[in-house]
């Protein structure tokens, strides 16, 4: 039993696929209506307790990927692919099937916790509801929120419950965000850049709490930042995303210490260090990433990339495991007798 | 909360004052008299008549007779309508005018929120452009066109309607559609791009993510603040059928408040128009105090007691 629950993915994200309709900029001239590509085929799959980190820059469709598997993509997506959890394909279920499973099996803490909660509705309710709705009723739903809220630190949780989210500070409001995902008992937690909007010290306890839920509450997280920093203190494996793929993904020390992908590579050169000479410049990744008109037919990464080759113009790399957690996609290593670097 | 409405309740007194001189010196300004007529009466007559409405007195003393007597309760008797006092005159009209007004503005809130929500739910379909386009053509149209238009459709040529008097609810059914409609449209529209505003929120959001029904997020998560615009244009609404109500009332043979208001102003008839402006200042007050504290009900960032 032990064995196949560590075998068996939890979640099976199959060549994701999601396009926006757009009015208008989509189209070759920037004016007619078209497509945005937003995720070009992702893979990964999610194994019970263990955290998956999610890194990319804005645009790279990290956000796009937890709000397909929440079901709640923007109005104009169109989605392909599949994500299996337990046998069922997310994509495929209707929206009352989909709220079984969202908020009582998967549940999300969102990127900015003042204003992913209901200004107009008390703590209470929007804790309690995830449960009433499902049966249970009003006063164990209660006390289960204030238990929570307890342990997750907050002072006098049975008193402010009854509160409405203004008067609780950023931190506070993100403690209630991840006490509502816990409401449930969810398997998966999908946190959105949960300390994105928070400061520094806010943004330490919050990554402590996630950490228990990984170590004592054994929940399997996927953690989606841009903070390569928090991913070293939080992961156990990380897929790094550009243009809507995954180019690179490994265990966090395969990760970080043989980053394959230029672009890993790059990214964690561009982490600042303490002991860099402060006159240094900062590496930087040279330009943008492209604006995903169409379904990439050759590397995306080209443009920026510093060992771009003539193959790179013409197909698009494929995937290449090296190990049998480490994968990248990337022609640069193809023609090279000595392997890997 | 208590000590909130205690205060509001006590700028009434200095926002009635202000407008009863107001309206006042506005009446004596205007040329004419009450006793006007198409046939001439004698000096001495008039003088006499003048004299037992106290009308001969100075301006400024005949204003605090007036403003003495509004604050025992009494408006004086109609100059006009014979053996009737002005409190009488609103007493037997005002019911028939609030039940015309109050119905208006129900079902102006009603329709309005319902379709406003409508249109949001299925944005850019031909349902919300339909009810848009309706909206529109509510808001252009002013009431006392639409009034004739539903009057020759619904009562001549249909002829299932009456066209004019109140004896009955098949009575009301077309004044109240007259007097509401650009409410309701009004209200649709503003009700539609709230609703809009809301739906496209991070909360919305994260109900969705929880896992309830559209239904529960829709009533429980996004009625509430999409809504509030919505209440804080109730008070200008308010204002608009109580006005509105006067052009309607005449319309539709309507004995309400509007009648004596628009013969009261044409016949000079100082203290009934004195009488109908106080009181429809004391409603409209008395409703924009009741749409502040329903607005803090519902917003919970708005606190009374500051």
């Amino acid at each position: 039993m032990e064995n196949e629950k560590n075998n068996t993915p939890l979640l099976s994200v199959k060549d994701l696929k999601v396009n926006f309709n757009t009015l208008s900029g989509g189209g070759a001239d920037g004016k007619a209506a078209g497509k945005i590509y937003a995720l070009n085929g992702v893979n990964f799959d999610l194994y019970h307790e263990e955290t998956l980190a999610i890194v990319g820059e804005s645009g790279s469709g990290k956000s796009q990927t937890s709000l397909a598997i929440m079901g709640i993509l923007a109005k104009n997506a169109n989605v392909g692919g599949e994500i299996n959890y337990h046998g069922k394909n997310l994509l495929t279920l209707s929206s009352s099937e989909l709220n079984k499973i969202r908020g009582t099996s998967i549940s999300m803490i969102f990127q900015d916790p003042m204003t992913s909660l209901n200004p107009y509705l008390r703590v209470s309710t929007q804790l309690t509801e995830v449960l009433t709705e499902k049966g249970v009723s009003e006063a164990d739903a209660r006390a289960k929120a204030i238990e929570i809220l307890n342990s997750l630190s907050i002072p006098k949780a049975e008193k402010v419950i009854d509160n409405y989210p203004y008067q609780f500070s950023g931190g506070m409001r993100q403690r209630i965000m991840i006490a509502m995902s816990l409401m449930s008992d969810s398997e998966i937690i999908i946190a959105d850049e949960p300390t994105t909007a928070l400061d520094v010290t806010i943004q330490a306890q919050i990554l402590d709490i996630i950490n228990k839920l990984k170590t004592s509450m054994k929940k399997a997280i996927i953690f989606i930042t841009h903070d390569l920093g928090v991913v070293s203190e939080i992961a156990d494996k990380i897929a790094v995303f550009y243009a809507g793929e995954i180019v690179e993904v490994g265990t966090r020390d395969e990760i970080f210490n043989s980053p394959k992908h230029p672009y890993t590579i790059g990214l964690l050169k561009s982490i600042p260090r303490l002991d860099q000479d402060s006159r240094e410049k900062l590496f930087l990744i040279e330009g943008n990433p492209p604006l995903l008109k169409s379904e990439p037919a050759s590397c995306s990464f080209k443009d920026r990339c510093n060992s771009a080759m003539a193959i790179c113009r013409e197909s698009k790399p494929t995937r290449q495991e090296i190990s049998k957690t480490h994968a990248f996609s990337c022609f640069r290593y193809d023609n090279k007798e000595s392997g890997y670097e | 909360m208590v000590s909130y409405i205690l205060k509001r309740l006590l700028i009434f007194v200095p926002t009635l004052f202000i407008i009863i001189t107001a309206s006042f010196f506005l009446m004596r300004m205007a040329p004419g008299s009450p006793f006007d007529g198409e046939r001439a009466i004698s000096e001495e007559i008039r003088a006499n008549i003048l004299k037992s409405y106290d009308l001969d007195k100075p301006m400024f003393q005949q204003y605090t007779n007036y403003l003495f007597n509004v604050i025992r309760g009494d408006f004086g008797p109609s100059l006009k309508i014979k053996d009737f006092t002005v409190s009488e005159l609103i007493y037997k009209s005002a019911p028939t005018s609030l039940t015309l007004g109050f119905l208006a503005m129900f079902i102006a809130v009603l329709l309005g929120v319902f379709l406003g929500s409508i249109s949001a739910l299925h944005q850019n379909s031909k349902m919300d452009y339909s009810i848009m386009s309706f909206a529109m053509v509510g808001i252009v149209i002013p009431n006392y066109a639409i009034a004739p238009i539903l009057t020759l459709i619904f009562g001549i040529y249909l002829a299932i309607l009456p066209v004019g008097g109140w004896y009955g609810v098949s009575y009301m059914i077309l004044p109240t559609i007259a007097l509401s409609l650009p409410y309701i449209a009004y209200i649709a529209r503003i009700t539609r791009g709230s609703m809009l505003d809301v739906l496209s929120t991070n909360f919305i959001r994260t109900a969705y993510a929880k896992g309830l029904s559209e239904r529960k997020i829709l009533f429980k998560h996004a009625l509430k603040p999409a809504i509030l615009p919505v209440v804080s244009y109730l008070g200008p609404s308010i204002a608009g059928i109580m006005t509105g109500s006067v052009v309607i009332e005449s319309i539709f043979d309507i004995p309400g408040l509007g009648r004596y208001f628009i013969q009261g102003s044409l016949n000079r008839d100082y203290p009934l128009v004195m009488g109908l402006v106080i009181f429809y200042a004391f409603i409209i007050i008395t409703m924009n105090l009741i749409v502040d504290i329903l607005y803090a009900y519902l917003d919970p960032k708005v606190k009374l007691d500051k």
